[in-house]
């Protein structure tokens, strides 16, 4: 401690020293100026008298053994109490280094063994910081130490050492760390919602020049965190929005929308995505519809946010290679809320198209836009009909659809009332004559009905699906009924009365009831509508089932898009055999993975083409089995 | 080098012996063909092969049937018969057995060039269809041809067992089939080099995976 001090102290005592000989120097060469001048200036031999002082100070005190310890000791000590806080006199030191300077061993006496000592101090640091102190604190204490090195140099260092010296700082500090840096602190900053300090992270690292080691650590985590979402179905879509959302947030403010790590998490997301395959594409139809149909959450949302949830939904959407699971689901809901008048704003449902045409071109759209066409004609010829036949037995609405545009619906058994039967047959002959050359289908399945109900209890309406209709009105004639005999008169296979009997019997409104209560069907089963029904609701919708999906539905849909995946990928095998005539079996694979636009494994593809084998339109080469020929 | 390409020839010529008449051919297929002279069917066919010394489950069967290209399994018609003789080179039955044991020789010693091992191979699946645009063979049939085709080769007990406990697979097309003989002989016991995404059908990614599951 003591000797320390001396060191300190030492540092103005030689100052002292210098000082005197400077101006005992000058002194003696103002006296001998004309010699000076005229003949030492001059002489590459001699030295002038300026320089023979130098080298006198150098020679006889700051070299001598036990000065140029302590005054060594005496400068780097100083500057590492002020690296450890305390206050210094910088006019001391600047003095000092100055002399050191003049001395001409500035570098070799001082900055060599002054950096080394640097490089130290901060070693220690690091080690003791990175163990004991949360990684923010850790962050911003480096990100502080540089701006007080910069400012020593301003201060008192000779503004040569600036390089080195930061070069030395950002070595230690941070080059050193940032492995450790990164895997303590990424994931729990991120978790945390920290992005101030993750900007400091990304600043330090960025000196280094070792941006793409937390790059590629960001993208594991985005992985990693992205896979554990996927696994829950309920709140996949949810979460993945908000995922990205804060992915995306860090990558604006902390990572200074870097273009390599915007593309780290375009990749980390593409990823992650499609190893679920089919799933999310089709979460993402599912999450749409429920945002795009009538219901409680759409009062709560207004326009702009509308517009933005699009915009996100389209960026996941971007991610996702099942792009065409996404629009079989979304299609089949889109065409449910325009039949059944469950979309909350057409305008919305228009905008989605249209950002979907932006993002996959026209052609995946077409259909999509060819439904809407179809609600606008249906309009013009409601108007054309109702001009032509003004009061029809039934007040009637028809939504006539294209079949190309609209998702694939069979035809069901029904037996229609004689009026139902009569108008459908008058609009038919009404329509066939402005169209003709077309085929018009009647799907019973999609009808609904306003029925007029009366109760003892007060005159109803009720809102029904066309066969729901139908189970009502064998009520005119008879209170009670048969399952057997329903099922006679209403022509409804077992199935589909099965599932319409159910809704009306298990809803949370209940106008018949059934003897014997069980679960299943019996033909002896008896059912009846409930005479003391009553209830404070003029209107009662009872149609709901028409809107759910069932298995059945989902489990075709799904065949759908793999039944035309199958008709993608056979067309690819052929119209890439048929131009390259020979291919061997790995490049024809690595080919339909460029080709396809949807994920497929080798083994699906492999089935394909051993149909197309059977089916005669490729063979194997005789010599060589992996080898396939065009035929 | 006209004449050596000539003295080549005869002395290919000389090695296999002249080219018989018809009248020759002929006489042979007269001692064992059917009343209307059309064809050596069944009947004839376990005579025939008794005085070549020949059991009719062995594979010099099928290959003496693939030498005469013949078209439907136990019969060998006038047309194949005599066009196959020719080639053959076969004047008279003493000849006839000489090539047969030829032909045994090679298939028990193995030392047949892969080409035609395979073209042999293949021929054995048409060989066995009986109806008219039939396309598989059925299990048994496969496992009567493996244990002719595939004796001693690696996969073919364990494929045998495979066929008949697979619930899916239980019959196999000409594409399936002619792979499996490159699939015998490239594969390795424990099928530790199998691609899945390789060339091979599907059936063989079933039978890998039944390999890997019971070997467990």
């Amino acid at each position: 401690e003591e000797s320390m001090l001396e060191d300190i102290d030492f540092l103005s005592v030689i100052l002292q020293y210098w000082k005197d000989h400077c101006s005992q120097i000058l002194c003696l060469r103002s006296i001998f100026l004309c010699l000076d001048r005229k003949y030492a200036v001059p002489s590459t031999t001699i030295l002038n008298i300026w320089d023979i002082g130098i080298y006198l100070f150098k020679e006889n005190i700051v070299e001598v053994n036990i000065i140029s310890r302590k005054l060594l000791n005496g400068l780097l000590l100083v500057i590492e109490n002020e690296r450890k806080g305390e206050t210094i006199s910088h006019h001391e030191v600047k003095e000092c280094l100055n002399m050191l300077f003049e001395l001409g061993i500035y570098e070799t006496y001082f900055e060599t063994k002054f950096l080394d000592e640097t490089a130290k101090f901060y070693a220690v640091e690091c080690q003791r910081y990175l163990t004991e102190y949360p990684m923010e604190d850790v962050l911003d204490h480096f990100k502080n130490r540089f701006v007080q090195e910069n400012r020593r140099i301003d201060s008192y260092l000779k503004p040569t050492t600036r390089d080195l010296l930061i070069k030395v700082v950002e070595d230690v500090i941070i080059r050193n760390n940032v492995e450790e840096i990164i895997n303590k602190g990424l994931e729990s900053l991120i978790q945390n919602l920290k992005m101030k300090d993750l900007q400091n992270m990304y600043s330090l690292i960025k000196r280094v020049d070792a941006l793409d080691l937390l790059s590629n650590a960001w993208g594991m985590y985005i992985k990693n965190k992205g896979l554990q979402l996927i696994q829950e179905e309920k709140s996949m879509i949810k979460d993945l929005l908000y995922h990205r959302d804060l992915m995306n947030e860090i990558l604006e403010s902390s990572f200074e929308s870097n273009p390599d790590f915007t593309y780290t998490l375009k990749k980390s997301f593409e990823t992650f995505i499609n190893m679920k395959l089919n799933k999310p594409a089709e979460l993402l139809a599912k999450y749409l519809d429920s945002m795009m149909r009538t219901g409680k959450t759409q009062r709560s949302i207004n326009h702009n946010d509308i517009e933005i949830t699009l915009d996100k939904i389209i960026m996941l959407f971007r991610y996702m290679g099942s792009k065409d699971v996404f629009e079989a689901f979304y299609k089949k809901d889109l065409a449910k809320r325009l039949i059944l008048n469950k979309y909350s704003s057409i305008d919305t449902e228009k905008l989605m198209i249209s950002k979907l045409k932006i993002e996959c071109g026209a052609q995946y759209t077409s259909k999509l836009e060819g439904m809407f066409k179809d609600m606008d004609m249906s309009e013009e010829i409601m108007v054309k009909y109702k001009t032509a036949i003004p009061k029809g037995i039934i007040d009637m609405k028809v939504f006539v659809l294209t079949s190309g545009y609209w998702p694939a619906y069979t035809p069901v058994q029904a037996n229609l009332t004689d009026d139902m039967n009569r108008c459908q047959e008058i609009f038919t002959d009404f329509y066939l004559k402005s169209y003709n050359g077309r085929h018009l289908v009647w799907q019973n399945s999609l009808g609904q009905c306003l029925l007029r109900a009366e109760f003892p209890k007060g005159n109803k309406e009720l809102s029904v699906s066309l066969f729901q209709t139908l189970v009502f009105l064998l009520f005119n004639d008879q209170d009670t009924i048969s399952y057997a005999e329903m099922r006679e008169a209403t022509g409804l296979a077992e199935k589909e009365l099965n599932y319409t009997l159910k809704s009306l019997l298990t809803g949370r409104v209940r106008l018949i009831t059934k003897v014997p209560k069980s679960k299943d069907f019996l033909p002896t089963d008896i059912i009846s509508w409930r005479k003391d029904f009553g209830s404070k609701q003029k209107r009662i919708k009872l149609n709901q089932i028409q809107y759910m999906e069932t298995k059945v539905e989902q489990k075709k849909t799904e065949q759908n898009i793999f039944r035309h995946r199958q008709y993608q990928v056979d067309a690819a095998i052929v119209r890439i055999m048929k131009s390259r005539k020979v291919m061997p079996h790995n490049e024809l694979l690595l080919e339909l993975y460029e080709h396809l636009r949807f994920p497929c494994k080798a083994s699906d593809i492999k089935k394909r083409i051993e149909r197309l084998l059977e089916q005669r339109y490729i063979e194997r080469d005789a010599e060589n089995n992996s080898i396939y020929k065009y035929l | 080098i006209k004449m050596e390409a000539k003295k080549r020839k005869n002395r290919q010529i000389k090695n296999k012996g002249p080219i018989p008449t018809e009248e020759q051919v002929l006489q042979i297929f007269e001692i064992y063909c059917n009343e209307t002279h059309e064809y050596i069917g069944p009947e004839q066919m376990l005579q025939f092969l008794d005085d070549l010394n020949l059991d009719p489950e062995e594979p010099t069967v099928l290959a003496l049937a693939w030498k005469l290209n013949a078209s439907e399994m136990g019969y060998f018609y006038q047309d194949e018969f005599v066009e196959g003789m020719k080639k053959l080179r076969v004047n008279d039955m003493d000849k006839l057995k000489e090539i047969v044991e030829q032909i045994k020789a090679a298939l028990e010693s193995g030392k047949i060039p892969k080409k035609q091992f395979a073209e042999m191979f293949e021929y054995a699946f048409t060989y066995c269809i009986e109806n008219e645009g039939q396309r598989v063979l059925d299990q048994d049939t496969i496992v009567a041809l493996i244990d002719m085709l595939l004796k001693g080769k690696p996969h073919s007990d364990s494929f045998k067992k495979f066929l008949i406990e697979n619930n899916e697979y239980n019959s196999m097309n000409i594409d399936q089939w002619r792979c499996l003989l490159d699939f015998s002989n490239e594969i390795a016991l424990n099928v530790s080099n199998y691609d899945p995404c390789g060339f091979y059908p599907s059936i063989f990614d079933e039978y890998v995976e039944y390999v890997q599951t019971s070997t467990l």
